[in-house]
């Protein structure tokens, strides 16, 4: 599988990462190389594994539904990139911008 | 004072006779590092008051006798787990200056054993690597030879331990981040099976693999180690009950054990002095009174395959989350990054906050999930994983234990295979099997190659880490390696 500078800016733009052209250019590389590498794995039987599995022991682990008192809230809250008040503040999700997609 | 290379078992005997102080081998382990790390670079960070606070309290505790098994131990964590009120990057650029609002579990059963915390320990960016080259902060030198890696991602804790900057260290292992850099230092170094340790406070990269564990100087240490930290917790529901394993059960050597050697793990082409170590070590295991037989473990060649698209699937999840507006590094502080939008802010963000090696980790996972190649991808992956699996537990009904080398070579070159990628991933091509199966995994040393450490890497069912160690502990009793240290000054 290989994959070209296009693909790989389709993929950075669905992964949210601004990519440079020599980025692009070294990571279609790579990441065709490694494709390369991995595609053995189609020549595996899994006829006999009828869905994705669960690869640990799969059987559900419940708790009660309890609030819990949180210590130390500042220790998180201080860490916003930008604040206001207590709240933390973000670029509008839905404003006059206009969109990349 | 007569301290270095002291082991858990050694540090608190002396402790408990009051031979020795915490606070003592505490100010040891201080003044090695600064004597040794500016050319090391094992740590990112080292909390020297803290830690010499903590050693006050301990040796309280062992005054008034409400010591705990680990108590006034000075011990070094990989700077992926978080400590309460520390700085946690997980060698990223991105969590510079992240300060972790909670202990995770493994510290805070650390915390109660008694242990102390001499500081953070560095690696590949988020685990992501097999060299600790890829930390945003410093190259890690390996002990024996500084033009050489130590191994990654938990090169830092490697090299720490083998330096003697710390009894003993933990580290984690999604691939081999724990086996892989102790056989390039010469430590043990356990990866436990999955749902063994608590990952509540470990900062996910591959969620389904991940896995907290010691790097010691011998096996009897990783077992004290393991003890501390493992069994259910209720934050992390993919941790099982354990029972502690037995530090007198491990000597109960290997008469009768049945000992596998899977041929995949020795191909043509090896490094021939890595394999005659190898050899070496099961003829030993057989002088020991251990049966041996060839096995065949097929599907082992596809074990990397796998475990790529697997952990670059679920690391374009997880590292969704370093996106500027919650912690860590946002471009929105960034005035040399001008961002207008919130698209802007996310991709500027993750485009200045994170390196190479991990862009690359999830434009490959969101690859291999996207519509289209999902299936022919992930899913295939994950069938051919159970499969992996399946083929151990069939292994296993015939015998306890699996030994191959833990590396294919020995220590490479600083900057040696830090721009090909793939030829990096190659040097996990041992140790993968044993994630993708689930299973647990040791390595410990075997001999020297060029003056330079090699691994022997022994593997055994789910949750069966008695049989693991009580091997381990069999072969470095009857040979010398494990005593072996690096010629530093």
């Amino acid at each position: 599988m290989e994959l070209n500078e296009r693909d790989i800016e389709k993929l950075a733009s669905l992964a949210r990462i601004e990519l440079t052209d020599l980025e692009k250019e070294l990571f279609a590389d790579q990441i065709s190389s490694i494709l390369d590498y991995v595609k053995e794995i189609q020549e595996v039987d899994t006829s006999s594994v009828s869905e994705v599995p669960f690869h640990t022991r799969s059987s559900n682990v419940l708790r009660h539904d309890q609030m819990d008192q949180i210590e130390d809230t500042a220790l998180s809250t201080d860490q916003f990139p930008a604040q206001f008040g207590k709240l933390n503040k973000v670029k509008p999700v839905m404003g006059d911008e206009k969109h990349e997609e | 004072m007569k301290n270095e290379n002291l082991t858990i078992a050694a540090a608190r005997e002396k402790l408990r006779t009051r031979e020795l102080s915490s606070v003592e081998l505490t100010e040891f382990y201080l003044a090695r590092i600064k004597k040794h790390d500016p050319t090391l670079h094992a740590y990112l960070r080292v909390d020297a008051e803290n830690a010499l606070r903590q050693a006050r309290e301990a040796d309280m505790r062992i005054q008034d006798g409400t010591a705990g098994p680990l108590c006034g131990i000075p011990i070094a964590i990989k700077d992926l787990i978080c400590q309460k009120g520390s700085v946690t990057t997980a060698g990223s650029k991105t969590l510079q200056k992240y300060v972790a609002p909670y202990d995770a579990a493994v510290i805070t059963k650390l915390r109660d054993a008694g242990a102390i915390f001499l500081g953070k320990t560095n690696l590949d960016e988020f685990a992501m690597g097999s060299s600790t080259e890829n930390s945003a902060f410093a190259k890690t030198a390996n002990p024996w030879d500084v033009a050489r890696v130590p191994g990654g991602s938990s090169g830092g804790s490697a090299a720490a331990v083998a330096a003697d900057l710390c009894v003993g260290a933990l580290g984690t292992d999604t691939g081999g981040s724990i086996r892989q850099p102790a056989s390039f230092c010469g430590t043990v170094g356990l990866k436990p099976t999955y749902g063994s340790v608590s990952r509540y406070g470990l900062m996910a990269m591959t969620s389904s693999l991940d896995q907290i564990g010691p790097l010691t100087k011998t096996v009897e240490d990783a077992a004290s180690v393991l003890n501390a930290i493992a069994g259910k917790d209720p934050h992390d529901a993919t941790t099982a009950d354990t029972v502690p394993v037995s530090i007198d059960s491990l000597k109960r050597g290997v008469k009768g054990m049945k000992i596998g050697v899977p041929r995949e793990y020795f191909i043509e082409g090896m490094d021939p002095e890595i394999e005659a170590a190898v050899r070496a070590a099961i003829e030993k295991l057989k002088e020991l009174g251990a049966a041996v037989v060839d096995v065949s473990l097929p599907l082992t060649k596809y074990a990397l395959a796998v475990y790529q698209l697997t952990v670059t699937s679920e690391v374009s999840t997880n590292l969704a989350r370093f996106d500027g507006i919650r912690y860590g590094y946002s471009a929105m502080n960034d005035k040399t990054a001008s961002v207008k939008t919130l698209m802007e802010v996310y991709q500027k963000t993750r485009a200045r906050g994170l390196g190479d090696e991990v862009k690359r980790r999830i434009i490959l996972g969101t690859f291999a999930l996207s519509a289209g190649y999902h299936d022919r991808y992930y899913v295939q992956a994950q069938k051919v994983r159970a499969l992996i699996a399946k083929e151990f537990q069939g292994v296993f009904k015939e015998v306890d234990c699996l030994v191959t080398p833990t590396s294919p070579s020995i220590a490479f070159k600083l900057g040696e295979k830090f721009t090909d990628p793939l030829l990096m991933y190659l040097s996990d091509i041992y140790t993968v099997p044993a994630n993708i199966g689930g299973i647990c995994a040791i390595s410990l040393p075997c001999g020297l190659s060029k003056g330079l450490p090699v691994g022997l890497q022994i593997i055994a069912k789910p949750f069966d880490e008695a049989a693991l160690l009580r091997a381990a502990y069999a072969y470095e009793q009857a040979t010398e390696w494990h005593t072996k240290r690096p010629p530093l000054n």
